[in-house]
């Protein structure tokens, strides 16, 4: 916050008051001196009328302005839909994998709003990273669990890196986790360089 | 004394006429005017006290029109357009708490809204704020001049478009950057209207000529947010909330007849609300690619594990089929029963066969077990059997002796590079069943 300096403050507001008054005054002292003489009466009284058709002019717009306000809403917001998902589809996520506690693998975990309906014994589904269908996929009652398998090549085209990304979706009943998890190091930074070039959506589709 | 002539008798009357209406008419005027004056202060000070007119804005989404008439038309966006355009709001924040210890902790907000009045993606732009640490809102003393130039000096600045952000705050002078301060107005985006939303609220403490006004700048706007990301009910996350911004921003309406900017100076009240979208993570940032600009402290390789080279030319995501792969739910391989061959032939399922074609960078091996073979009769591959579909390599495995028949053109167009297989198993080949040269291995 900009706060002003209270004592500039008071004396700006301090000097303000003393102006305002010495113009009153000086006013007050040209009123009375106009107000002797018979030929600066009549200006002093032309200009009190022009003074005044001005302000009831003024007032006029200013009351009609007043009567005819009106209350008035522009725009809307309805985020209901933001608080639950039909389907789980997530785009745009930053992939950082983190070590777990007893630094055996490494994992991204995030949590986002519930999916409403998911149900792997009712209906079958399929899963979808970055626009490849994942067939190393089972299905549970409210979860899901998969594998990516990834390789590198370099501009000769042989094959750098090779590793697998273990997949776990779980359906809560107030939010819907996500946790990818890989073994070594390697893994994790060779997948978080993936999913940086090329960003990272999954999409989770049930099938009619 | 001089003859006054009838001329001049008559001009002498028709001023004096003149003269009396003007000021019957003055008169008039003035009592009208004395009257309004009136019922104006009548109207102010006793009617309007109990009368009270609301004015309420709504920041909704901010995606420009075209867009929206795009996806009203699903097929006229591509899937990358989708995901880059279908989220966009006025105010984003992304915080790691780093809670967890395992990195640094990261505050950002960015602004979302457009260059112009035509609210078309191509004006799209957003101006963003950074801390790297926990930022704690502090009072700047100033004159109210200073107080509308004032850029908080703690935060990195950037600016976006496109996805791709650059920091060209230089200093207190001579930036090409956005500089957010409350000088700074946004066009966003209100019912498909353009509006005008600017940082102008302050408070005023004391008395009288006793009282000192406060000027708030984005550093308390900034506190603000991520104080109500860290007490939101839902914890960490990704999720959505609404904000009063009524204390801090005030928002004018575009005239198009006029081509300006008017201010509603005629609500009592008036409320703005917005969406804000965050990420709130329990984990510290570690690299760039987690900040929303790509870039943390100005530096785009900013990363705490960056160990070993990453760089490569292409990915290849690697398929592993074998009897029981489904893709879309899709049996991949169709098995046949020949009378002549005594079993069963393998080939590719046609629809599996487009499925894997959408999808582009691709390696696809195939590993059949063959098991026992009067439990899983599979002889070999059909004729055509994975004609025209690229294939990295085929293992067989089997626990019996067996031949295994390779039909016509049945590897013909697969680009197929290795061939493994057991010593139990024969290979049969067909003259032509493949038209390229593979490494054969037999284990």
């Amino acid at each position: 916050m900009i706060p002003q300096l209270a004592c500039f403050t008071f004396l700006d507001k301090l000097g303000n008051i003393i102006l305002g008054s010495v113009i009153a005054v000086a006013f007050v002292i040209c009123f009375v001196i106009m107000a002797k003489y018979k030929h600066s009466r009549k200006i002093l009284t032309y200009i009190l009328c022009v003074a005044t058709l001005m302000i009831g002019l003024a007032s006029s717009i200013n009351f009609i302005r007043m009567i005819t306000a009106k209350s008035y809403e522009n725009g809307s917001i309805d985020i209901t839909n933001k608080f639950s998902q039909e389907e789980y589809n997530i785009k745009n996520l930053a992939i950082t994998f983190y070590p777990t506690e007893n630094a055996q693998s490494f994992v991204f975990e995030n949590d986002s709003v519930k999916t409403d309906d998911f149900n792997g014994e009712k209906y079958n589904y399929i899963l979808k990273i970055n626009n490849h269908y994942i067939t190393d996929c089972e299905i549970n009652a409210g979860s899901i669990s998969a594998k990516m398998n990834l390789e590198l090549n370099d501009s000769l085209g042989n094959v750098t890196y090779s590793g697998t990304m273990n997949i776990l979706i779980s359906f809560y009943s107030d939010r819907t986790n996500l946790k990818l998890s890989v073994k070594t190091t390697t893994d994790a930074q060779a997948f978080t360089k993936y999913f940086q070039d090329n960003t990272f959506s999954l999409e989770v589709i049930k099938l009619l | 004394m001089p003859k006054s002539t009838p001329n001049t008798y008559k001009k002498r009357t028709s001023k004096k006429t003149f003269n009396r209406i003007g000021r019957v008419l003055l008169v008039l005027l003035m009592t009208l005017a004395v009257i309004m004056i009136t019922v104006n202060a009548y109207y102010y000070y006793v009617v309007k006290p109990f009368r009270t007119v609301v004015g309420i804005n709504n920041i909704s989404d901010q995606i420009g029109v075209d867009i929206i008439d795009k996806m009203q038309k699903e097929d006229e966006l591509s899937e990358q357009e989708k995901q880059e355009f279908e989220e966009r709001w006025f105010l984003n924040v992304n915080y790691y708490s780093n809670d967890a210890n395992n990195g640094i902790e990261l505050q950002e907000m960015r602004l979302d809204y457009f260059t112009g009045f035509e609210l078309t993606s191509n004006q799209y732009r957003s101006s963003g704020m950074q801390y790297v640490g926990n930022f704690k809102t502090y009072d700047n003393y100033g004159s109210s001049s200073e107080a509308e130039q004032y850029v908080v000096s703690d935060f990195i600045y950037y600016d976006t478009t496109n996805g791709i952000s650059w920091n060209g705050y230089a200093g207190k002078y001579g930036s090409v950057a956005t500089k957010l301060n409350r000088n700074e107005k946004f066009i966003i985006k209100i019912d498909n209207e353009p509006y005008l939303i600017q940082l102008t609220g302050s408070i005023t403490k004391g008395w009288w000529i006793f009282s000192v006004r406060g000027y708030f700048d984005y550093g308390d706007v900034f506190a603000s947010v991520i104080n109500a990301v860290k007490s939101n009910s839902a914890g960490y996350g990704d999720y959505y909330i609404t904000l009063d911004l009524s204390t801090f921003f005030s928002i004018s309406k575009y005239d198009t007849t006029s081509g300006t900017f008017v201010k509603d100076d005629v609500s009592d009240v008036i409320k703005n609300y917005c969406v804000l979208k965050f990420h709130y993570d329990r984990n510290g940032a570690r690299n760039a690619t987690q900040s929303m600009f790509n870039c943390i402290e100005s530096d785009a390789n900013y990363d705490l594990d960056k160990t070993i080279d990453t760089t490569y030319w292409q990915e290849r995501i690697v398929y592993n089929i074998d009897l029981n792969t489904k893709i879309k739910n899709v049996d991949v391989l169709n098995k046949r029963y020949s009378e002549a061959y005594g079993g069963y032939l393998i080939s590719l399922n046609p629809l599996a066969k487009a499925y894997f074609e959408e999808m582009e960078r691709t390696r696809i091996n195939l590993k059949l077990n063959l098991g026992l073979l009067r439990a899983n009769n599979i002889i070999g591959f059909d004729y055509g059997a994975f004609k025209d579909f690229e294939l990295n390599s085929i293992e067989l495995l089997s626990v019996d002796e067996r031949n295994f028949y390779l039909l016509e053109e049945s590897l013909v167009d697969t680009k197929l590079k290795s061939f493994k297989y057991n010593s139990k198993i024969t290979l049969v080949k067909s003259d032509n069943f493949s038209d390229n040269a593979f490494v054969e291995v037999i284990s």
